[in-house]
């Protein structure tokens, strides 16, 4: 019997390879395929290969003479990435980013948890119509948030501070002081959560009620249910949106631009984010080989704060059915 | 297994589908008219001067088809167009980009195209179209500016309209301060007098002697001790009013193209402008009390500083010829002469006001204003076409830099650290300067 399960364990299978070719014998494979060409075509075509091209080009003086097929792409080597550490600019619009994404992320989140549980304690009826009243501003064009912006936060005469005023604060010149642009950004984000309180409010829904009833019978209040209950038993859908938030953060353009940098925009340095000075690069100053380079270093920012999240979560975020 | 079919009937479907999207978007590609249609980017359909224009440019190329596709430059169209070969034959954009492309090689000279009729052009528009000796293409329209006095506000605030004057800057900085007011709380509900900076830096680096570039537009010259005062004091004009964050969150409010204009609501006292602002208050508050005044020079004389559009022809436009006939019509006498009437019969028979055109033309501009311009409308605006008419006589416009977008972006940028009280006036200046000829020197 040993040698028997030996010899079945050092017999080598078809290779995966072998396998995955295999299955293109069953009709069933070619209509998955099928089902998932478009995806499939629209990935290499308009994801995949512009992004190698832009990779190509954050290597090249690609710019307005290579664009309108004046003059022949050429090498520059790292010269593009060289420039990266000496634009005074890059680091600044960097840090507007960063500072915008740590506002933005955990104001969202908490804002959009707070919302779900209160939708979560009132009836059915009464939940269905705040849920769309919650997810009208996730469905707001970002343009429109953007000029909105403008209106609300506007240090005279704007809502926001008519409202603090009611309460005795006088509020500061949001759209102005460079102090209060990146948070009156970060609020207008944080006010469209719609989109990530119905993540969590499905992921508060999927709490199994005899873990709350166990609790209960144990002695623990309301806070101890929730630090340790629905905190771990939503971690995934907090890690996701998290994840989902910060990359957001990391792109910030639409709103910025709307707001500070479009036709007849004041252009504050304290809006200038990173993708908005990409853009400018490319489609301003016509340095697309540079803003190329830029590009992959917010790729590459992006990947690595990805997987530190990653790594951290394995500490914090409970998934059901792990040994965990 | 007939449900199976179906289903891969839909999916064949589907695939058929995306490849004729390929296939219709190559032959779209491929089917680019040649000789015989002149493809123009830029001037899509718009009001009625520009449709007039239009009509009579085509009239003069009456064997070809001409294009014009709705929509402004847009930089970023236009280079998804070069990019894909399918370039324009002739585009309309603004004058401070023609610099910036020509000095890619991205467009045509046109020296001997434009060469028997620039003669006819503003100097000041020629040279903006004009980059290392070559003449790039023909300027369009010119806004001219000019301050506009509120004279309500004036009258309301006891100040003579006299006062309304940019020669003496101590009294200009106190006419300001006087013509300001302010609610219980001390937010601004009028500005006394608005310098518009960043966009008229230029306007006041002149006021002190100076030019932002030099004539060639090779040097940024934007740290000179005239620039530095240039901005040291329309900064502090900004001060006197509140501040910038006052002012600016104020200005935000207005609704400078509507109804409620900050004239009709006494929230600017005066201010400089360009142009084209009083065919809009004409047309939407035609009673307010307003007057056109020249902005003076220290000296009392009168300057002004002059933007606008301009025509050029890409390198691998398939029909130049056509181009540049088309181009020379849609800016020639009789164009501007044609639109002019029509316009001018038009708010006639509405019981509205002519404001004129303001053009790169100066012939064209005086033939509209001698032949065709009749005052017959709100006299106020009668009375401002007087002084408009004659401004851009004593009008700048700053040459072509190679610059371009960076060089504004460098002092636009300075400005805003300086009103923003995050940097000096010369830190800022010098920052700027060093920034906008590193722009000029990448691009040269």
């Amino acid at each position: 019997m040993a040698s028997v399960a030996v010899g079945s364990k050092t017999t080598p299978g078809p290779s995966k390879a072998r396998r995955w070719f295999a299955g293109f014998k069953e009709r069933e494979t070619w209509v998955a395929y099928l089902f998932i060409l478009p995806w499939l075509f629209g990935f290499l075509v308009l994801t995949l290969g512009p992004m190698l091209f832009s990779l190509y080009y954050s290597f090249t003086n690609y710019g307005l003479q290579q664009i309108a097929g004046l003059e022949a792409t050429k090498s520059v080597g790292f010269k593009n990435y060289n420039q990266l550490i000496h634009d005074p600019k890059v680091t600044s619009s960097l840090k507007n980013t960063f500072i915008y994404t740590v506002m933005m992320v955990p104001g969202k989140i908490i804002v959009a948890l707070l919302l779900a549980m209160l939708l979560m304690r009132v009836t059915e009826k009464l939940a269905g119509a705040f849920r769309t009243i919650f997810y009208l501003p996730h469905i707001t064009p970002p343009v429109a948030i953007g000029v909105m912006l403008l209106f609300l936060f506007n240090g005279t005469v704007g809502i926001v501070n008519k409202a603090l005023g009611f309460i005795g604060i006088q509020g500061p010149y949001w759209t102005t002081d460079p102090s209060w642009i990146k948070p009156s950004i970060a609020i207008m984000d944080i006010w469209a959560c719609g989109g990530t309180m119905v993540i969590l409010l499905a992921a508060l829904y999927g709490v199994p009620k005899h873990l709350y009833e166990a609790a209960s019978m144990d002695g623990a209040g309301r806070w101890r249910r929730f630090k340790d209950v629905t905190l771990p038993m939503i971690s995934p859908a907090l890690f996701f949106c998290f994840i989902i938030l910060t990359l957001a953060g990391l792109n910030q353009f639409t709103q910025a631009y709307t707001a500070y940098f479009g036709a007849g925009g004041s252009q504050p340095e304290a809006a200038l984010f990173y993708s908005i000075y990409l853009f400018k690069n490319a489609f301003e100053f016509f340095n697309m080989g540079f803003a190329s380079a830029m590009a992959w270093l917010l790729f590459a920012i992006s990947m690595v704060i990805t997987l530190i999240n990653i790594g951290v979560s394995r500490r914090f975020v409970y998934y059901q059915g792990s040994s965990r | 297994m007939e449900g199976h079919r179906k289903r891969l009937a839909v999916l064949l479907a589907v695939a058929a589908a995306l490849s004729a999207i390929v296939v219709t978007s190559a032959i779209a590609r491929s089917d680019k008219s040649g000789a015989g249609t002149l493809n123009i980017y830029g001037y899509g359909p718009g009001d009625d001067v520009q449709e007039n224009r239009a009509k009579f440019a085509a009239g003069v190329l009456s064997s070809t088809n001409v294009s014009r596709p709705a929509g402004d430059f847009n930089d970023q169209v236009f280079l998804a167009r070069l990019a894909s070969g399918d370039v324009p034959d002739l585009v309309r954009m603004s004058r401070p980009r023609v610099a910036q492309y020509a000095s890619k090689g991205v467009l045509q000279p046109m020296d001997s195209c434009v060469k028997s009729v620039k003669k006819q052009y503003r100097v000041g528009a020629m040279n903006a179209m004009t980059y290392k000796g070559h003449v790039y293409g023909l300027p369009e329209f010119t806004n001219q500016i000019t301050l506009i006095v509120n004279q309500s506000a004036f009258k309301d605030s006891g100040v003579p309209l006299s006062a309304a004057q940019t020669k003496n800057k101590a009294a200009l900085l106190a006419t300001a301060k006087k013509l300001t007011k302010r609610n219980s709380s001390g937010d601004l509900t009028r500005i006394g007098f608005d310098p518009k900076i960043p966009e008229f830096f230029p306007l006041w680096v002149r006021w002190f002697g100076d030019d932002i570039i030099s004539k060639n537009g090779l040097k940024a010259q934007l740290n000179t001790p005239h620039a530095k005062q240039a901005l040291t004091y329309a900064v502090s004009i900004v001060n006197a009013e509140g501040g910038w964050n006052k002012f600016k969150s104020f200005r935000d409010t207005f609704d400078f193209f509507g109804r409620q204009n900050p004239l009709v609501k006494d929230q600017l006292a005066f201010w400089p402008m360009e142009s084209f602002i009083y065919n809009v208050f004409s047309n939407n508050s035609p009673d307010v009390d307003l007057q056109a005044k020249f902005f003076q020079n220290r000296k009392g004389g009168p300057i002004s500083y002059l933007s606008g559009n301009a025509w050029v022809v890409p390198k691998g436009s398939k029909n130049k010829a056509d181009a540049c006939a088309y181009m020379k019509a849609v800016t020639s006498v009789n164009a501007w002469l044609a639109a002019a009437k029509t316009r001018e019969a038009a708010r006639k028979a509405s019981r509205s006001t002519f404001t004129g055109l303001y053009t790169a033309n100066s012939v064209a501009d005086s033939k509209i204003f001698n032949d065709v311009y009749q005052s017959f409308g709100h006299p106020q605006f009668d009375k401002a076409v007087q002084t408009l008419v004659h401004a851009s006589k004593y009008g700048f416009e700053l040459p072509a830099n190679p610059g371009g977008q960076q060089f504004v972006d460098a002092y636009t940028n300075a400005i805003n650290r300086v009103l923003a009280g995050q940097q000096s006036v010369s830190a800022a200046l010098n920052q700027a300067q060093k920034e906008a000829q590193a722009a000029i020197n990448a691009n040269k």
